[in-house]
């Protein structure tokens, strides 16, 4: 005999593949800023058979940043992210959710996007090669990223017309949203597509992207080479003409553009172009999340802060002149904590040093 | 049940933010990397030893049971609560290195791979070096005297234990501060391997040693397993600083091929020890690919769990040398009977093997980790580094334990339950 039966029940989570061994706990930024083991991965892979109106429960979900970097030290591949995701979406079908969470889900349903207000929509006309999609973020709070993404485009010569009609329905997919508002916009985009014969689905947000490029699979795919605007100017970077400053910039690589889609040498190629890059201590797949993802920042504002004032101060450490991401979400979080450091989107940094 | 006035004061001790109580995140706290789970009443996390000995107080005035618990990495269930307060320690994470004493203080909630970062900076590290350096606190390591790899040259943290703060059931405090690498034991070292059943580690002062200014490891092949007494002969016999053995199946999951093998580490420039590796086949790993071995064979117990259900069975035995090999085999009938796979890996210097079950189900796995027991109780195997805790039938000369803790903890309200008390 082991020990006492007493102590050996069984328990839900030896079914997820979790041996509790604890790797993950200390990489886990909402761990790092609270030292509470039911906000760290292996805390709530524990939690995780429960749907209940707990307070404390139901932060542990959803105070999840989704940011993944506990799946990259996992030595046994559980599918952290993807547990947690699933099990908000047994929360929100319940309707136990934090109350600023309830919100945003309100504001889907009432406006189509989480932000509640009446973004502008945006229609093509005949053929492009390129169909450019902002989202929301990009079109409604930072205006300048869609702005200088645009300039951009034109100064390449690309043949591009902008689609803007839903959001692409990621918001509401991390937080344990349902998947109808992913799908309407994967029928109006796979319309498009074949309308406008575009070969190429261009992108700003990273979330836009990962939902756009994995989650629409679901659906059938959208028969289009769908591209991160970093991964296609890094593509199409003899087209850039650019004003060399040799400035040095740091790069913030976004949770979902680096860990969940792979996409890390892009974005520091077309950066080499023009100035000199100082990595932080956390960066491409190891990157620290900046605190806003997986919808913590709508309800969990003091973990955002502390999380953001981690990433802030490794930034500070490089000395670098600028901090530069290509994620619309993690920029807006970032400058809102800059506390002295210039924060700035890739598509406005380069806009900026375009050859007139 | 705990009484409200209890967590009301107790709230009044460490402020709402770092209480607990009542809700079902408890259960977090309720298990640790081992197989068993119990019930935390409520959790505290206290942020120096004055509140402790305040938390401590209450409890012993309201006969409530407490745990001390670290990183909750422990596989033998030590900071399982039954029925009991936890008292969280990690917010105590300070550390301090006296260089030129190569002494580092640490609080007992401070991850024992940020020592040896601090360390690392004047040159110094301790050689006990546990695989879960990245997880486990110093208070959980000192009161499990954990050790890990180096065990035959250095031993298990015990000897790096200088002095230790502590807290006792009734709320004393008590501080044996010893900055000094050789110091009178009697006192502090009641605390090391007490498995936080004797007081509330608090503090540590830990001896550090510079840095060799050069390391090899070899990896040497076995043909197979009863060669392994005569290899391992050779080997002790230079006194190498760490003696790991991987059997086969951990071989393959290292990308090691599907030979069993021992790997040893030799400090300094020692080319005795590279004549006897050599003669045994030997080979050397540098600089990346050394790294790399170390750093997967750190985590190799809970890569393994790729494979299929894995539990942290208890699965930490001391063996007699001269059962070794016979130990291995007797682990491969014990897989053979129960259709679990095992992986069994170890520091061969102290003869501490860890077979690891994987098995498809938690119970299938409960089943073969009962047998392994069994078959090391039977060949006078104990416990190794994991702790005793809940695995109390290791454990020999209760009477003297009994005694302690009666002196140490009338009310027995120290993590209760443990060593079968
Ligand atoms: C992947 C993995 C690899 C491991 N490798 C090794 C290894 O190589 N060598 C080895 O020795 N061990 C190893 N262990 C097990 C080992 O027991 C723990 O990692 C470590 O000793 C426990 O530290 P912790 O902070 O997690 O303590 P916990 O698990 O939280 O607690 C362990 C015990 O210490 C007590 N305790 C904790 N803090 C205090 C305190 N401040 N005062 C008094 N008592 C306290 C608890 O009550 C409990 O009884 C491994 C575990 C894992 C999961
Ligand atoms: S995804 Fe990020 S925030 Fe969520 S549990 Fe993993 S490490 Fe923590
Ligand atoms: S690292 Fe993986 S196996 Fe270990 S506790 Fe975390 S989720 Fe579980």
């Amino acid at each position: 005999m082991l020990g006492s039966e007493e102590y050996t029940k069984s328990r839900e989570i030896w079914s997820l593949n979790c041996a509790k061994c604890g790797k993950c706990i200390q990489i886990c930024p909402t761990y790092k800023v609270t030292r509470w083991e039911h906000l760290s991965p292996r805390g709530r892979l524990i939690l995780s058979p429960y749907v209940e109106d707990d307070r404390e429960l139901v932060k542990s979900i959803f105070s999840c940043l989704t940011c993944g970097i506990c799946e990259q030290v996992c030595p046994s591949n559980v599918e952290i992210t993807e547990i947690i995701e699933k099990k908000r979406g047994e929360y929100a079908k319940q309707t136990i959710l934090p109350e600023r969470h309830v919100r945003l889900l309100n504001n889907m349903v009432e406006k189509g996007n989480p932000y509640g207000d009446d973004i502008e929509t945006m229609e093509i006309d005949g053929e492009v090669d390129v169909i450019y999609y902002p989202g929301c973020t990009s079109l409604a709070r930072e205006r300048e990223i869609f702005e200088s993404t645009v300039k951009i485009l034109k100064s390449m010569g690309v043949s591009f017309g902008i689609e803007f009609m839903y959001c692409c329905g990621s918001t509401s997919l991390r937080i344990g949203g349902d998947l109808s508002y992913a799908e309407r916009n994967y029928r109006r985009l796979r319309e498009v597509v074949e309308r406008t014969k575009a070969k190429t689905l261009l992108v700003n947000c990273p979330g836009c992207y990962r939902t756009v490029k994995k989650d629409y699979e679901k659906f059938g795919g959208l028969g289009v080479r769908i591209m991160h605007i970093t991964e296609f100017l890094s593509e199409n970077a003899e087209m850039l003409r650019l004003r060399k400053d040799g400035i040095r910039v740091s790069f913030h690589d976004s949770c979902h553009l680096a860990r969940h889609m792979g996409i890390v040498k892009e974005p520091r190629r077309v950066l080499s172009m023009v100035s000199e890059i100082v990595e932080p201590e956390q960066h491409g797949m190891e990157s620290f999340c900046c605190g806003g993802g997986g919808g913590v920042r709508v309800s969990y504002r003091e973990l955002t802060r502390e999380v953001r004032k981690v990433r802030i101060e490794q930034f500070r450490r490089t000395n670098a002149d600028v901090v530069v991401t290509s994620c619309p979400y993690c920029y807006r979080n970032l400058k809102n904590g800059a506390d002295g450091l210039i924060i700035k989107d890739l598509t406005s940094f380069i806009a900026e040093r375009l050859e007139e | 049940m705990v009484p409200e006035k209890f967590i009301d004061r107790l709230e009044d001790v460490v402020g709402s933010d770092d209480l607990i109580y009542n809700s079902r995140v408890t259960e977090v706290y309720s298990t640790d990397a081992s197989p068993y789970s119990g019930r935390a009443v409520a959790v505290v996390r206290p942020e120096n030893p004055e509140e402790v000995s305040e938390i401590l107080k209450l409890a012993n005035h309201h006969s409530v049971p407490v745990v001390p618990r670290g990183a909750g990495s422990g596989t033998s269930g030590g900071a399982v609560p039954r029925n009991a307060v936890v008292i969280d320690m990690k917010k105590m994470d300070g550390i301090e290195v006296y260089q030129d004493d190569m002494i580092v203080f640490s609080e007992a909630g401070a991850i024992l791979h940020d020592i040896k970062r601090s360390l690392c900076k004047f040159d110094l590290f301790i050689p006990p070096e546990p695989g879960s350096l990245r997880i486990a606190t110093a208070g959980g390591f000192v009161a499990n005297n954990g050790s890990g790899k180096r065990g035959l040259k250095y031993g298990s943290v015990r000897n790096f234990v200088a002095g230790i703060n502590a807290v006792l059931p009734d709320g004393k405090i008590v501080r044996i501060t010893y900055r000094t690498h050789r110091s009178p034991g009697i006192n502090h070292q009641v605390f090391v391997g007490s498995e936080g059943a004797l007081g509330v580690i608090t503090g540590i002062y830990l001896r550090a040693i510079p840095i060799p200014e050069e390391k090899k490891t070899y990896l040497i092949p076995l043909k197979n397993t009863t060669e392994i007494e005569k290899s391992l002969k050779r080997i002790l016999k230079v006194l190498p600083d760490a003696v790991e053995y991987i059997d086969s199946k951990s071989s393959s999951a290292l990308g090691y091929g599907e030979e069993e093998f021992i790997a040893v580490e030799v400090f300094g420039d020692d080319r005795y020890a590279e004549r006897v590796i050599d003669s045994l086949g030997g080979i050397s790993i540098e600089s990346q690919e050394e790294k790399r071995f170390w750093e997967r064979r750190e985590t190799l117990g809970a890569e393994i769990a790729k494979k299929g259900s894995r539990v942290y069975a208890g699965e930490d035995f001391a063996v007699p040398f001269s059962r070794l090999s016979d130990f291995i085999e007797k682990i491969k009938d014990v897989e053979r009977e129960t259709g679990s796979e095992i992986f069994v890996y170890g520091h061969l210097d102290t003869c501490n093997l860890h077979p690891a079950i994987v098995s498809e189900s938690f119970e299938d796995s409960m089943r073969a980790a009962g047998r392994l027991a069994d078959t090391a109780l039977k060949m006078g195997a104990t416990v190794g580094e994991h702790g005793v805790a809940l695995r109390w039938e290791f454990l020999k000369g209760l009477d003297v334990y009994r005694r302690l803790k009666y002196c140490l903890d009338q009310k027995n309200i120290l993590n209760p339950g443990k060593f079968g008390l």
